[in-house]
């Protein structure tokens, strides 16, 4: 009983002691646990704010290489966004001069000429216990922009027919412009004369014609230089404003030849035939009432047949018999030898080869793609464009009738370039293409040949590709309408392009507004594929590129 | 007469209960009771001594390990930052070859956002034996002169530039700045050592940060 007493009276008089200590044990203790924790979290939010950076940073260069993807592939719609994983705030601008500061927040028009990219990169895990400095990171890039290749390089000619070419009615070609287009003929005949109707035809434009002749009439005007490797006749009040080199040439009736003639063969110059330049020839013939302005160059015999036969200029021949007499002012030099071939002419541009253009995608960098198999009308091509946020081709090659773009009363607006594969193209009535605002959109209507034999391979005659009445490809638009089969401009039909096609004609009051257009891939010029073509708009080298604060 | 005695007796016997009472809870300890009880508080406070300098000792090399984490990203991070702007770089060993001093200069792209990217800014790092081994930074606008910090300025003033951090060394055989001599590279590796835990056992801190810029113009201004 004592010893129990005894043992809890000494328990109780060390209870205060050991209390003591422990709660001295304890503040200690916690003085050092608050500073090790705060030291702890510290530490750690150090640790993860760097991490947050690193996270951060990378982010922001992913957000810098999801703009650059949708610069290169031409598919951006709106100036800012957001990606998810990683997750990036993207902001897309664009400068008109290469150095101000001046930008706009929005995807790159035709006149940018820079392109600035702000990605804003966030942290998975962000920083804990309050550091939140690495949380996000911003790269800033700057890119040169190299816009639409608006150089006619490539382009090609305003008319290209591999088979014949006819100009009849009061068809018109010129450009929009002014400047002096050209129409090639890779082969067979030109005609601009009666026995098609032509009235008032004006070509504003150089004509060559690679392996063909020329028959100018009925008032036809060319207003460019011609070459041809086969004979050029002019008669009923034809009018050529540039020089003439071919073969031979016959001039009757009134014709009129404001530059010079360079022939090999015999020149024959008739019935009020008026040569305001030179004479350049194998041989030379003056019926009746013709004039040569200025000088005359014969490599052989000179015939000179009636009094009101004039040379203004010196008369240079092998041979002249001057039965008119006519008028020789400057006087005449006869070589018996041969006074040789005379001045040599300009040489004739090169008409290249047919150039097949075929279905391939790989021509068209940037281009979305639709396929289109029934409708195929007006209504259908624009339902498709207005899908496009970029360069669009519609796939058209199924369509059992072809593209039918003939309509009254129905306008296809292009949101942006377009090009149509189909086999044919029926064009007409008082349908219309144009584009909103003035910045320029093009159109391509292609039948693909795709026969790779460098002539024209048309699988059936009725894929040709007419385009009548008062059809009208408008400002700012322009259209290239290629075909391996034919192709009519006729009626009151007006198209703001190329043509390019088997065989090409153009008659009624037709006008054909030359605009280089090209296409992708082939160069039109040359023949050559793959060419320069048209270039799309594309980012160039980077300008700068920077991590910024903040 | 009887209930006096009565009520004496009663006093007595009350006067007994008291005392003993008293002789009970005032009476001390006895000596055994006093060594056992001193010989407890003694290993108690041995135990708890023990506890308090261990933990005191942790804590100190808890946020020493911690500064020098704190430290090393502050200067890793530092020389991340204005590396990857760099157009120009330059590395400059002191002219004691028997002190690791090094001044690196750089020209880089401005980082503020409302600067323009053709703006430059030179910054500076400055790493020295000297205050127990510290890091130093600084910047200004392009162009500029950056030097090396003389003796005096180290020990009386060092205005114009941030101190980074201290506690540093160079690795050993490695500079603390090594620059990559790659013709058209702009990169750096940073090597360094930090005293993490108090204890002599530094920690090796090495880093190579390689710049996203083309290569300065000769027009473009300098910083060295």
């Amino acid at each position: 009983m004592f010893l129990v007493r005894k043992a809890f009276l000494l328990l109780a008089g060390e209870r205060g002691s050991s209390m003591l200590a422990v709660i001295g044990l304890m503040a200690v203790a916690a003085v050092a646990t608050v500073a090790v924790a705060g030291s702890t979290m510290n530490s750690l939010g150090v640790s993860s704010a760097t991490r947050a950076g690193v996270q951060a940073q990378s982010a922001a260069e992913a957000g810098i290489d999801d703009a650059l993807l949708k610069l290169t592939n031409n598919t951006c719609t709106v100036a800012n966004w957001s990606t998810s994983s990683p997750a990036a705030a993207v902001s897309v601008s664009y400068s008109t001069s290469a150095i101000s500061d001046n930008w706009f927040n929005a995807c790159p028009s035709r006149a940018a000429v820079r392109v600035k990219i702000l990605a804003t990169g966030e942290a998975v895990d962000v920083g804990v216990g309050g550091n939140t400095t690495g949380d996000a990171r911003t790269v800033e890039a700057i890119y040169a922009y190299v816009p639409a290749d608006t150089d006619t390089a490539g382009a090609g000619s305003a008319l290209y027919s591999h088979n014949f070419g006819t100009f009849a009615g009061s068809s018109q070609l010129n450009s929009v412009d002014g400047s002096e287009p050209v129409v090639q003929v890779r082969h067979d005949n030109v005609s601009c004369d009666s026995t098609h109707r032509a009235d008032t035809s004006i070509l504003n434009a150089d004509l060559v014609i690679a392996d063909g002749g020329l028959a100018v009439g009925a008032t036809c005007t060319i207003v460019g230089d011609v070459w041809a490797t086969e004979p050029v006749a002019l008669h009923d009040l034809a009018q050529v404003r540039g020089n003439v080199v071919a073969p031979s040439a016959e001039s009757i009736d009134d014709t009129i030849i404001h530059g010079s003639i360079w022939t090999t063969g015999a020149t024959v110059l008739e019935s009020s035939a008026w040569i305001k330049g030179s004479v350049t020839a194998g041989s030379l013939s003056m019926i009746n009432s013709a004039k040569i302005d200025h000088d005359a160059w014969s490599a052989g015999e000179t015939t000179i047949g009636h009094s009101t036969n004039v040379i203004t200029g010196h008369l240079t021949t092998q041979s002249l018999a001057n039965s008119g007499p006519g008028v020789i002012t400057g006087g005449t030099t006869a070589v018996a030898v041969g006074p040789g071939a005379g001045s040599a002419p300009a040489p004739a541009p090169f008409v290249p080869d047919w150039v097949d253009v075929d279905y391939d995608l790989t021509d068209w960098p940037g281009f979305q793609v639709a396929t289109m198999n029934h409708g195929c009308r007006l209504a259908d091509i624009q339902t498709v464009a207005n899908l496009f946020t970029g360069p669009g081709i519609i796939d058209a090659r199924e369509c059992p009738q072809g593209v039918f773009l003939k309509e009254n009363n129905v306008t296809l607006s292009l949101p942006q370039d377009l090009a149509i594969f189909a086999d044919r193209f029926e064009i007409g009535l008082d349908a219309q293409i144009d584009a909103s605002g003035a910045t320029p959109r093009k159109l391509w209507l292609i039948s693909p040949d795709e026969t790779a034999d460098g002539s024209p391979t048309c699988r059936n005659p009725s894929d040709y590709s007419d385009i009548t009445h008062v059809f009208i490809v408008q400002a700012p638009v322009t259209a290239m309408l290629y075909t391996p089969c034919s192709i009519d401009l006729g009626f009151s039909a007006q198209w703001r392009g190329q043509l390019y096609g088997g065989t090409v004609g153009m008659a009624g009051t037709a006008t054909l507004h030359y605009a280089p257009v090209g296409i992708p891939g082939v160069d039109l010029s040359t023949g050559m594929t793959p060419g320069a073509g048209e270039s799309i708009a594309h980012l160039g080298a980077r300008v700068s590129i920077r991590d910024l604060n903040g | 007469m009887v209930a006096r005695a009565r009520h004496h007796q009663h006093d007595v016997a009350s006067g007994t209960g008291a005392n003993q009472r008293r002789q009970r809870g005032e009476g001390g300890y006895s000596l055994i009771e006093l060594l056992i009880y001193s010989s407890l508080l003694v290993i108690i406070l041995t135990i708890v001594g023990g506890m308090l300098l261990n933990t005191l000792t942790s804590k100190a090399k808890v946020l020493e390990s911690a500064d020098a984490n704190a430290v090393s990203q502050l200067i890793s991070t530092s020389v991340h930052s204005g590396v990857r702007n760099a157009t120009a770089l330059q590395v400059t060993d002191g002219a004691n070859p028997d002190i690791d001093d090094q001044l690196f200069v750089i020209t880089a792209v401005s980082s503020d956002p409302k600067a323009l990217a053709a703006e430059r800014v030179c910054q500076a790092w400055f790493y020295t034996e000297s205050n127990g081994g510290a890091m130093f930074y600084r910047r200004a606008a392009a162009p500029q002169t950056f030097v090396a910090p003389t003796p005096d300025a180290l020990a009386n003033d060092m205005s114009g530039w941030t101190l980074l951090g201290t506690g540093l060394s160079a690795a050993f055989a490695q500079p603390v700045f090594n620059p990559d001599v790659t013709p058209d590279r702009r990169a750096v590796t940073v090597n360094f050592t930090i005293n993490a835990g108090g204890d002599s056992s530094p920690a090796l801190m090495s880093t190579k940060v390689t710049s996203r810029q083309g290569a300065a113009p000769s027009t473009e201004p300098t910083c060295f």
